[in-house]
């Protein structure tokens, strides 16, 4: 369906760390440490400011790749690695872009999946790579042709 | 309550509410509805809402916090996702300490530091896995 796209990047997106969204995030994980939410105690820290969660780049934005629309209820998550050179931390601006790494179709006992490989990469205004994640998503037989569906019917 | 033993740290999380699963998909800004709508999630054929992977993957990351704040990061994460959550387990997360190397310019930070490897496992009250992966944490020397 998608195979066609392997490859394809998005256009970059810019993001802006927001400490509400930290500390917004850090509450929702049930991991509100100081370091997360407490602007004094993070300037007398090691690392000077408030920095993100490891998992927090999943609330930012990486655009689109052109062609492929993932529908918005039903794909699974199947597996997720993050890989950082430093971390993420608040006030700073990052470039999101995302690379449709594998899109192959699998059979299992449940019938057939797709399984689709997404990277999403995190630089900052000099274009260094501070993070990047690589997540796998399923997409059952039934969510399969549903989507099928729409994209002939378009 | 969080138990330690040698290189070994677990701890046992409260029961998955509703609240939270709804919670966790404003702030990461993942909506899909098999999180936090029975009917929709019944659709897609599971018996009622699950937990979002990611949410499980950020408990996975518990064990590092006084790490971080001493100046320390997380390098590298990783989480396969194998069974599913929902609302009422109660999760424990498993943390095994698997080695540690000295920083050879790895990071952009000071050579004074060591990375360490720590395996964790997730498992719920019925004893089975939820999530495997692995951490890789920078800690300042």
């Amino acid at each position: 369906m998608w195979e066609k796209l392997v490859g394809t990047c998005s256009v970059p997106v810019k993001n802006k760390i927001d400490k509400e969204e930290i500390k917004k995030f850090a509450l929702a994980i049930g991991e509100p440490l100081p370091i997360y939410i407490d602007e004094q105690f993070a300037k007398q820290s090691k690392h000077g400011r408030i920095l993100a969660p490891p998992t927090f780049p999943r609330t930012l934005d990486f655009g689109e790749i052109k062609g492929m629309k993932l529908p918005s209820a039903g794909l699974i998550h199947g597996e997720q690695m993050y890989q950082y050179t430093r971390p993420l931390y608040e006030g700073e601006i990052i470039h999101g872009q995302c690379q449709l790494l594998a899109c192959e179709k699998k059979q299992s006992r449940n019938g057939t999946m797709l399984l689709i490989k997404l990277k999403q990469t995190g630089f900052d205004e000099d274009e260094n790579e501070i993070f990047t994640s690589i997540r796998t998503l399923i997409m059952t037989e039934k969510l399969l042709k549903e989507v099928c569906f729409d994209d002939s019917a378009k | 309550m969080i138990q330690q033993n040698s290189d070994v740290c677990s701890i046992d999380l409260p029961p998955i509410t509703k609240e939270q699963l709804i919670r966790y998909a404003e702030a990461s800004t993942d909506l899909n509805p098999i999180h936090m709508c029975d009917k929709k999630a019944i659709e897609y054929g599971l018996p009622g809402v699950i937990a979002h992977g990611m949410l499980t993957m950020a408990f996975m990351g518990r064990f590092f916090g006084k790490t971080i704040q001493n100046g320390g990061f997380i390098k590298e994460f990783h989480a396969r996702f194998k069974s599913k959550v929902f609302v009422g387990d109660q999760l424990t997360v498993v943390a095994e300490k698997e080695n540690s190397r000295k920083n050879a310019g790895e990071t952009r930070f000071d050579t004074e530091s060591s990375i360490e490897r720590y395996t964790i496992r997730v498992i719920n009250q019925n004893s089975e896995e939820i999530a495997i992966g692995y951490v890789d944490v920078y800690r300042m020397l």
